[in-house]
């Protein structure tokens, strides 16, 4: 894996992080307005961060299409 | 439904063929306090509390089971490029003859992982709290897991796993205030 594949995973797997927290939070606080807020744009930027990962380096998750002709370079977590 | 995300939740970094370290970690896979038991006690636990905690458990059983592939992948990546004897050497002999380099739901101690290690009342505050003491118990064998290694980058991943428990404790702790406030509510009426 090159180091700027790497360093794009880590972002996406702090802003994905970053959604998780927001989501538990929200569970047990469902009337803060703001928390709910928050937890859209981090969706929102975790959104982002995986589709650039995802069109340089492969689908994630088979919600989204293997490409036809490009392999797939998103290594399983245990060969990183 | 569950969907795979092909990535961790948080990264794993392993420079060193280290069994000794792979057999503690053990107690975290097939442990009665490890990640497994968490996940499977929280899934099966959903279908019988109050609606408001539903997702709650869901998220947090699916999270999880995100740390029992953390835990995997340091298990793995610690063996994977041990001899028999080296595997002997780190107390994993035993491990080796009946299951060769691959990973198995025991405890540190080579118990294999039963469901005795979960428990489902079908009584929400009776489960919430059994919850919360999982979620202690986990902490507590993280804290013990990094004081016995001397692997830094393993360290680093375990305090991450560490602090995830006690924030599900939190979470959990908040649950059963939520379920406290409507019970009263009811009696007023």
């Amino acid at each position: 894996m090159s180091e700027e594949q790497r360093k794009l995973l880590l972002e996406l797997q702090i802003a994905d992080f970053n959604v998780v927290e927001w989501v538990l939070y929200m569970h047990t606080h469902p009337t803060d307005f703001e928390g709910c807020q928050k937890r859209k744009d981090a969706m929102k930027i975790a959104a982002k961060i995986r589709r650039t990962y995802e069109s340089l380096y492969g689908p994630l998750t088979h919600l989204v299409p293997d490409s036809c002709t490009k392999p797939n370079l998103t290594p399983w977590p245990w060969h990183v | 439904m569950w969907v795979y995300d092909k990535k961790l939740q948080y990264p794993v970094e392993v420079r060193d063929t280290n069994p000794m370290l792979a057999k503690f970690l053990m107690e975290q896979y097939g442990g009665a306090d490890g990640e497994l038991a968490a996940a499977l006690r929280y899934q099966n636990q959903r279908y019988t509390v109050p609606d408001k905690v539903i997702g709650l458990l869901t998220d947090i059983a699916t999270e999880e089971f995100n740390h029992l592939e953390m835990i995997a992948t340091m298990i793995y990546k610690l063996t994977k490029d041990a001899t028999p004897e080296q595997l002997r050497a780190g107390g994993l002999g035993e491990h080796f003859v009946s299951h060769g380099h691959a990973l198995f739901y025991n405890n540190a101690a080579g118990v294999p992982f039963t469901a005795t290690y979960v428990q489902a009342k079908g009584d929400p505050i009776a489960d919430l709290y059994e919850d919360i003491a999982a979620e202690e118990k986990a902490r507590a064998t993280y804290q013990w897991l990094i004081d016995i290694s001397d692997d830094p980058y393993i360290n680093d991943s375990l305090r991450f796993l560490r602090e995830r428990e006690n924030v599900h404790s939190m979470r959990f702790r908040e649950a059963v205030e939520m379920l406290k406030e409507d019970q009263v509510q009811r009696k007023v009426y």
